[in-house]
């Protein structure tokens, strides 16, 4: 029983750092015990973890700003809480941390002006929980320097935050599950800097950090998905998602994207585990009146291959086909080839790696094509049932498909960081 | 005396059912219009259907017995069918067949014993000539013989029952691997989001 607790707490962190980088590091940490509050269990923990960073940021180099990057190490402090109340009425779990980032000076002296306070929270709660209706509400913060927004060309503070609800409706045995939701989100950027970077055209809604924040949106989302359980673990998908995307100022085009998938997800044999999904995209908001091509409308497609070895370890590849809103060029088209394995041995020592090529191809009629490419391995240890240890490599690497891209929307970032949690 | 009772309750229903109502036809002017009379008795027209028409009285004692044998050994092979619709139910594990048949069953074995005794007493009375008792214990072997097939005919339409009849009571066993994982792949992952982090630039010179 320990064995197994220690192997699902030993495991999410690596998991929380593939699903969300942002995240990373808060969403691992229940501790074996915790305070005891109402009918729940509250665990304090706290992360310390050098990371060093080979693109920590531009430093001037005399008089003049750099061209490339300079590394710097990060020592990264997390304090945090999560509260869990798992129960079939009403469950309940959040976890949040604040994080403190002290940039060191010691490769690039002047940096320890970035030295600052982000932080990450997560509340979601379910009603009647595997009941015939089950009622989900759920909300993501985030305050850091990552953000999804793709046409972000210069390091930026971003306040994202997305308040979720939705139903399950599963009449019968479950078998079948209609789940209707709807989602409103908002993401706003603050520049870190006044300063332009080297190449970037002065007023750049993507690069200039004086006219990021005309990048502010917000998004409502809503939902329909359906799932048919024909066999034990094997189910026919149907999904369906409505954005409607709209910006404070000007220069952004607002989109109403509708995207729906439909096909199968689950087990082919004990073993092997598919998804085999396709579907279309479209954008019903006209493009902006200077674009030279039509709005976006292509299909989309999601093919996944897993092998199974054990319940903690197993290995999948994939290809994936995504269409999302995005400020300045109003959809943006991910085909991505991507391949994940995870083990457990022993019950304490995860190991995780996670790789992924990216192209991502804007519309607006800007013909532009990036190049994304993340590279994730990691070692997780449990030293005690409240003590953890982890290491690891980061490769995030971006090529802008635009013709004079400043010297930002271009990079190549290394990071190795050690990780103590201690969690009780 | 309890089979008895019984044996009168399973043959009230086929009693009433042969009694005419006040103002309608009598059954031999039924008998003239061969299509109304089929449309209005669902029964199967077997070759002991007329007799049942014909008064108790008017049939001679040793006819009488005749027909009571011949009656008896109808049921019989009534009772024999059934009970091999009841083996293959029970053969294909089909709960709702095997509820049908059996409840079909049960009342042909009662109403085959109640027969067995009237043909007995039929027979004692013959021999003693009292003509009541015997033209009693007649009636009660062809109302019996004659609910019998109706019986029959239920139990067959039990097999049809099997494509489209479910209730709360039926429950569907589903064997699932010893070896299937207990995690859900009927909810992968999505994918993570591509995240964008740009450096920034320093914010003095």
């Amino acid at each position: 029983m320990l064995a197994g607790a220690a192997s699902v707490a030993l495991l999410l962190p690596s998991l929380a750092a593939a699903q969300s980088p942002s995240q990373a590091g808060v969403l691992s940490h229940a501790g074996p015990n915790g305070l005891k509050v109402g009918e729940g269990r509250l665990h304090p923990f706290v992360d310390v973890e050098p990371r060093l960073d080979t693109a920590a940021g531009f430093f001037p180099v005399g008089n003049m700003l750099s061209s490339t990057p300079s590394p710097e190490l990060v020592m990264h402090l997390r304090p945090g809480l999560r509260f869990e109340l798992p129960s079939n009425t009403v469950a309940i779990d959040f976890v949040g941390a604040a994080e403190y980032l002290y940039f060191t000076g010691l490769f690039a002296p002047g940096s320890y002006l970035y030295s600052r306070l982000e932080g990450a929270a997560g509340l979601s709660a379910a009603v009647n929980r595997q009941g015939q209706i089950e009622f989900d509400l759920a909300d993501d913060f985030n305050y850091s320097d990552k953000t999804r927004n793709l046409a972000l060309g210069v390091g930026a503070l971003s306040l994202y935050n997305e308040a979720r609800a939705q139903l399950s409706i599963r009449p019968g045995g479950g078998a079948l599950e209609i789940t209707p939701r709807g989602a409103f989100g908002l993401e706003q950027f603050r520049a870190l800097s006044r300063l332009r970077p080297v190449g970037c055209t002065p007023g750049s809604l993507t690069c200039d950090p004086n006219a990021i924040p005309q990048m502010n949106y917000t998004n409502l989302r809503a939902g329909l998905d359906g799932r048919w359980k024909f066999l034990p673990k094997t189910a026919i998908v149907l999904e369906s998602n409505f954005d409607s995307r709209s910006y404070a100022a000007t220069g952004n085009t607002p989109s109403l994207l509708l995207r729906g998938m439909a096909g199968l997800q689950g087990l082919l044999t004990t073993k092997v585990a598919v998804v085999a999904k396709a579907g279309w995209g479209y954008d019903f908001a006209p493009p902006p009146a200077s674009a030279m091509g039509s709005n976006a409308n292509t299909f989309l497609a999601h093919a996944e291959l897993a092998y199974l070895f054990n319940e903690a370890t197993n290995i999948k590849v994939g290809y994936y086909r995504s269409l999302e809103p995005v400020p300045v060029y109003q959809t943006v088209r991910d085909d991505r080839i991507y391949g994940d394995g995870r083990m457990l041995l022993s019950g304490r020592l995860a190991l995780h790696a996670y790789g992924a090529l990216d192209f991502l191809g804007f519309a607006a009629g800007s013909n532009r094509l990036d190049t994304s490419v993340t590279v994730d391995p990691s070692i997780e240890y449990q030293i005690l049932p409240w003590l953890y240890a982890a290491g690891g490599y980061t490769l995030s690497m971006r090529v802008a498909g635009i013709p004079n891209a400043s010297s930002s929307e271009s990079y190549t970032r290394h990071e190795a960081y050690l990780r103590v949690s201690a969690a009780y | 005396m309890r089979v008895a009772l019984i044996g009168w309750s399973l043959l009230a229903g086929v009693a009433v059912a042969q009694t005419p109502l006040p103002g309608a036809p009598a059954p031999a002017a039924q008998e003239a219009f061969p299509g109304t009379a089929a449309a209005a008795n669902p029964l199967p027209a077997g070759p002991m259907a007329a007799p049942l028409a014909e008064k108790a009285s008017d049939v001679p004692d040793p006819e009488k017995l005749r027909r009571s044998v011949d009656a008896l050994g109808r049921m019989r092979n009534v009772l024999k069918e059934v009970l091999g619709k009841l083996e293959e139910a029970r053969n294909t594990k089909d709960v709702v067949k095997l509820n049908c048949v059996n409840e079909k069953l049960t009342q042909i074995k009662g109403l085959l014993r109640i027969s067995e005794q009237s043909d007995v007493s039929l027979q004692e009375a013959v021999a003693k000539k009292e003509t009541s008792s015997g033209e009693h214990e007649f009636t009660k072997v062809m109302i019996a013989k004659q609910k019998v097939d109706q019986l029959r005919a239920e139990a067959e339409e039990c097999i049809g029952q099997l494509a489209f009849r479910t209730d709360e009571n039926l429950t569907v066993e589903v064997e699932v691997p010893d070896d299937l994982p207990n995690l859900d792949p009927t909810r992968p992952q999505t994918p993570p989001d591509v995240i964008a982090r740009p450096p920034p630039v320093s914010p003095t010179l």
